[in-house]
């Protein structure tokens, strides 16, 4: 038996020495890239043309007025901040293209202000390979939270969170049941559908209809026939300003008048400009508080000051308001890192944060299995040609001018 | 009388006659015994001056005895024993008994058979003398 | 090798087994080599090409608006679907690179490696890169035939090499399963062989130590009707349909059966069809063969114990008759001896001529016969082993030659022989005085009667270092010398003369002999034939060591 011992001992030794592991992926990229001892480079893609160019260029603005202060007051860690932007309107491909271009040639530090869900779900791969941080992104889709991925850092809340709670509001408050989904044809009217569907599920509802329209375009009126012949009382719209503007005011048009509910995507200070006085009643969740709310905010305050320095032109939104928190947390990200500063310890910094104030009532919480550092969705709804900010108690009011709006 | 006695023990009849007659011749008074019981009657009785006796008679070493216990008695110590035997071997035999010096064992002479006459008187005349 | 030739049967099945497994193991490993790592090879071609190929259908369009974008999606959702893929990259009809999939700046010497001929719509070749070695693909992407661009597809080799690893492990794992599934059926294989073989060497054994009732049973059931011819119908082993042998079985015949020994039994059953079939391999069939072997040996054995009594019998009828003739036959010779060489000796008067003429014929026989008797005596002696040998030191001129000179002088004096004693006086030795006295008196003997009459018999005797050497000479026809040889032989009667019949018993010189050897001496014949025959001994002068325990 000692040979066969010897043989078996022998095979064994050879499956060991077979077992070849994987070779490596890729190759190592260098290990400080963007930071320099002056300077730190981020790198943006985002809509700056084409029909979601509002939220685009918003988006923008409003992180670069800060940046622009910071950079004034001598940068952090004695860097100044850098942001590269380059246009893809919307479009992934587009998207795809500058990532590739910000990470391979203008080697920036971290990705920051991307805006939309089809876009930034394009380059996640992207993100993952290159092993970049990408900050403060313009959209709540499911898909960039969970699972959960170490270098997307997201600063808002959930579409899942902003349908969950009107759901809730309207189910609960109201005692509606017939909710339809209108949404724009793509990841990101996807996931507010299946975020929609998720919150009705939990009343053991469903919705009564849903209709789609194709992302840059304006052609509603399918979705708006079937969803119209479903007598729904609510339409849960996840769209961009123009195509729900339309939808709306088609809507209103046909004497269909259910409550109307945009997540913050939409775009809301664009969309209230388009409604005029259709907008009346339409409601519209957000992940940050109002901007104009200066007197209670000190975040509100200092965006409105900043943008009326660096870019007087515009008019502050929500938009903007988010796009300058996020900025903010980029800021205080860079800020704890060090002066040693490079993308691990970075993202260790962010994830460190903890119950920092924004100045938004509201703090922002991240910890190495959170990377989402807002939660909160307030509720908006225009008013008078404004939005203005309701509460729960003030969903009556959401009725009784509903109501009130119908026998006008 | 002064004819010296002599007694011859022996269980074969031919050799007691021929015996007898040779010494007879030499004018000695001859008696026989055909057994070592009858032998030892007339030793006692006769007082021979001489015995001549076979070593082996009705068993292998009954001579032998015999004249071991002979010469145990009082009585017959005295008188001398000549031993004949058809066999060398109980030459032997008295020559190992008399080596280990047992005296208890003897006899004068010894002789084998077949007997020359002649050496048989000459012997007979020095153990009588 | 050698240490392969010291291994169990068993063993060197398995490791047999093993080896050649191994051996198959490895033709087949190389030949997966030659023929399996070119087709994941081809494989891999494949999948390059394809990809390739989908890539090039859905770039051509992009490519001719030039849509960088749309490229760089098509491009990035293929890299992105399949893992090993280390590049992927569109350049144009000039070899500029268009788009990549890289997140590093694009390394132009990646163009040249694979360049696609102008006549060839693609190519695969393995180049070496900084991303390891790579299977890159080349596929034209066409426009009415015409080229616009290329597709290169870089296909990490760590695949085929993850795959190859893969498959050597299932390989191994499977060799191990067989190897060891071989191992354990092997054993039990060879455990079928072993078996008999080693039921074969404890019968051999038993056979050896003449154990012959242990050969018992064969380990197989026989079962055979012919041998028996038994009409028993009520026999339990005719019941059971098939036709059985009760033989084979040990138990007890049916009623009726003749009971044939076994051994014959067993010659008939060797002939027997049903037997043949059923004794199963050829290992089996020599156990049965040696079982019939042992059993004719045992019969052997019970003859061979039977004949040694009949021998042992006659043996002891022998001695008998020896001893009767030694002892009972030499009382009356004895006697009559005696009795004539009285009459000689004139104790009854003296005779006339004639009358002692004839007593000296009565003497001279009786002697004779008295000699002969002696020879019997001393041969049963011999052969019983009471021969008495009781060395002691002794003179042989004066104790041993001349008493014997003296016994014999008639025998002397009849054959006018002249006596030369020649004997040293001092020599002494260690010796039977007895013994050494039939020799002297078998060898003078022997010179008077085979001697020349009126001859000369001479005798010698001196020391020679630790031996003394004793001669016997006489003059005389002596013996031819092809007869030498025999003389010491029992039995053995020399014709002398072409006349006179063979004398004597013809056992003088093998007692001599003997007596001898017992002395740890040597005795031999010299001689000239037709002149003179001399008689040689060697004795040791000192008989330590055997002289008799007292």
């Amino acid at each position: 038996m000692k040979n066969s011992l010897l043989c078996l001992g022998f095979l064994l030794f050879c499956l060991g020495t077979g077992c070849s592991g994987a070779a490596n992926q890729e190759v190592t990229v260098v290990e400080r890239p963007g930071v320099s001892a002056d300077e730190v480079r981020l790198g943006s893609s985002l809509a700056l043309s084409g029909h979601a160019s509002f939220l685009g260029t918003q988006t923008l603005h409003g992180a670069l007025c800060y940046i622009e202060a910071i950079n004034e007051a001598g940068g952090v860690h004695g860097r100044k901040i850098k942001v590269i932007a380059y246009d893809d309107g919307y479009d992934p491909p587009r998207c795809l293209e500058n990532t590739q271009q910000l990470i391979a040639e203008d080697k920036v530090f971290a990705l920051f202000c991307y805006v939309g869900t089809p876009t930034s779900v394009k380059i996640m791969p992207l993100v993952q390979e290159a092993r970049i941080p990408l900050v403060g992104l313009f959209t709540g889709a499911q898909i960039l939270r969970n699972p959960f991925q170490r270098y997307i850092i997201n600063i808002r809340a959930s579409y899942y969170e902003e349908t969950g709670a009107v759901v809730k509001e309207l189910v609960e408050s109201l005692a509606l049941s017939k909710f339809a989904v209108f949404y724009q044809y793509d990841d990101y009217g996807f996931d507010g559908l299946t975020g929609t569907q998720v919150a009705l599920k939990q009343y053991g509802l469903t919705p009564v209809a849903t209709g789609s329209y194709r992302r840059g375009s304006l052609e509603v009126e399918d979705a708006l026939a079937r969803i119209i012949a479903s007598k729904a009382e609510v339409v849960i719209m996840i769209g961009t300003y123009e195509p729900c503007a339309k939808f709306i005011r088609l809507a209103k048009s046909r004497d269909y008048e259910p409550i109307f509910h945009c997540v913050s995507f939409v775009g809301a200070d664009e969309l209230v400009k388009k409604l005029g006085a259709a907008g009346e009643g339409v409601i519209i969740t957000q992940v940050v508080p109002p901007p104009t709310e200066t007197l209670l905010l000190p975040a509100a305050e200092e965006y409105t000051k900043l943008m009326a320095r660096f870019f007087p032109d515009d008019e502050p939104n929500f938009v903007g308001f988010e796009s300058y928190l996020n900025a903010r947390v980029m800021v205080e990200g860079l800020q704890r890192a060090g002066p040693d500063l490079n993308r691990e310890n970075f993202l260790d910094a962010i994830e460190s944060i903890e119950n920092f104030s924004l100045g938004i009532g509201n703090p922002l919480t991240f910890s190495s299995l959170d990377h989402q550092g807002l939660d909160k969705v307030y509720f908006t709804q225009i008013h008078e040609g404004r939005l203005a900010l309701v509460t729960r108690a003030a969903a009556m009011e959401v009725e009784r001018v509903r109501r009130s709006g119908r026998d006008r | 009388m002064n004819r010296k006695k002599i007694l011859i023990i022996d269980d074969d009849p031919s050799f007691l006659e021929i015996c007898s007659a040779i010494l007879e011749e030499s004018d000695y008074h001859v008696d026989t015994a055909s057994s070592s019981k009858e032998g030892l009657e007339k030793l006692v009785s006769q007082r021979p001056d001489l015995v001549l006796l076979d070593i082996m008679m009705a068993t292998m070493d009954e001579g032998l005895s015999f004249a071991t216990s002979i010469r145990q008695r009082e009585d017959l110590h005295k008188i001398p024993i000549m031993i004949v035997s058809a066999q060398p071997d109980a030459e032997k035999g008295y020559q190992r008994s008399v080596d280990r010096e047992m005296d208890w064992i003897s006899a004068d002479m010894f002789m084998e058979k077949p007997i020359n006459p002649q050496d048989l008187l000459h012997n007979v005349r020095l153990l009588i003398e | 090798m050698m240490r392969f030739g010291k291994l169990k049967v068993k063993q060197k099945i398995a490791v047999s087994t093993a080896v050649v497994i191994l051996f198959f193991s490895l033709v087949s490993w190389l030949s997966i080599q030659f023929v399996v790592l070119p087709s994941l090879t081809d494989e891999i071609t494949n999948r390059g090409e394809i990809i390739a190929n989908g890539i090039a259908l859905r770039a051509q369009q992009y490519l001719t608006a030039d849509d960088r974008p749309n490229l760089l999606d098509v491009i990035f959702t293929e890299k992105w679907m399949e893992p090993y893929l280390a590049y992927i990259f569109i350049i144009n009809e000039v070899d500029g690179v268009v788009v990549h999939t890289l997140l590093q700046p694009f390394p132009q010497y990646l163009v040249r490696v694979n360049p696609l001929p102008a006549d060839r719509i693609q190519h695969t070749r393995l180049v070496k890169t900084s991303f390891g070695s790579v299977y890159d693909t080349a596929m034209a992407i066409q426009e009415e035939s015409h080229r616009i661009g290329t597709v290169r597809v870089g296909l990490s080799k760590v695949l085929v090499d993850e795959t190859m690893g893969r498959l050597a492990n299932i390989f191994l794992a499977v060799l191990v399963l067989i190897i060891s599934i071989a191992l354990v059926l092997t054993n039990w294989f060879s455990r079928q062989i072993t078996g008999p073989i080693l039921d074969l060497r404890d019968l051999t054994r038993d056979l050896i130590s003449c154990n012959f009732q242990a050969c018992g049973h064969l380990g197989k059931r026989v079962e055979c009707w012919l041998v028996k011819d038994c009409s028993q119908l009520m026999c339990s082993a005719y019941e059971r349909g098939r036709p059985p042998c009760w033989l084979m079985d040990n138990p007890p015949p049916p009623h009726g059966a003749e009971v044939n020994p076994l051994a014959s039994k067993l010659e008939e059953c060797s002939r027997c069809q049903v037997y043949k079939e059923n004794v199963g391999d050829e290992i089996e069939q020599l156990a049965a063969a040696f079982c019939h072997m042992i059993h004719k040996l045992d019969l052997y054995q019970e003859e061979l114990k039977l004949t040694n009594e009949d021998l042992r019998k006659l043996n002891r009828n022998y001695m008998e008759m020896l001893r009767f003739v030694s002892h009972e036959l030499k009382t009356p010779i004895a006697n009559s001896s005696m009795s004539a060489q009285a009459l000689l000796q004139s104790i009854f008067g003296t005779l006339t001529p004639p009358q002692e003429k004839m007593v000296k014929h009565i003497y001279s026989n009786l002697s004779t016969s008295v000699e002969m008797v002696k020879n019997y005596l001393d041969l049963s002696r011999i052969e019983t082993g009471e021969l008495l040998f009781q060395p002691r030191r002794l003179h042989l001129a004066s104790e041993v030659v001349a008493p014997t000179l003296i016994s014999l002088s008639i025998l002397i004096t009849a054959n006018r022989i002249r006596v030369e004693d020649l004997t040293d006086e001092g020599l002494v030795l260690e010796g039977d005085e007895e013994l050494l006295r039939v020799v002297y008196s078998n060898l003078i003997g022997n010179a008077c009667k085979y001697g020349r009459k009126g001859g000369v018999i001479r005798l010698r005797g001196k020391n020679q270092g630790t031996l003394c050497r004793l001669e016997v000479w006489n003059d005389g026809p002596g013996i031819a010398g092809e007869k030498m040889g025999q003389l010491f032989q029992k039995f053995c009667r020399i014709q002398q003369s072409p006349e006179g019949a063979a004398k004597g018993t013809g056992l003088g010189l093998f007692i001599s002999r003997t007596i001898v050897e017992l002395h740890g001496g040597k005795i031999w014949a010299e001689g000239v034939e037709g002149e003179w025959i001399q008689f040689v001994i060697e004795l040791p002068k000192s008989q330590e060591g055997s002289r008799e325990n007292e």
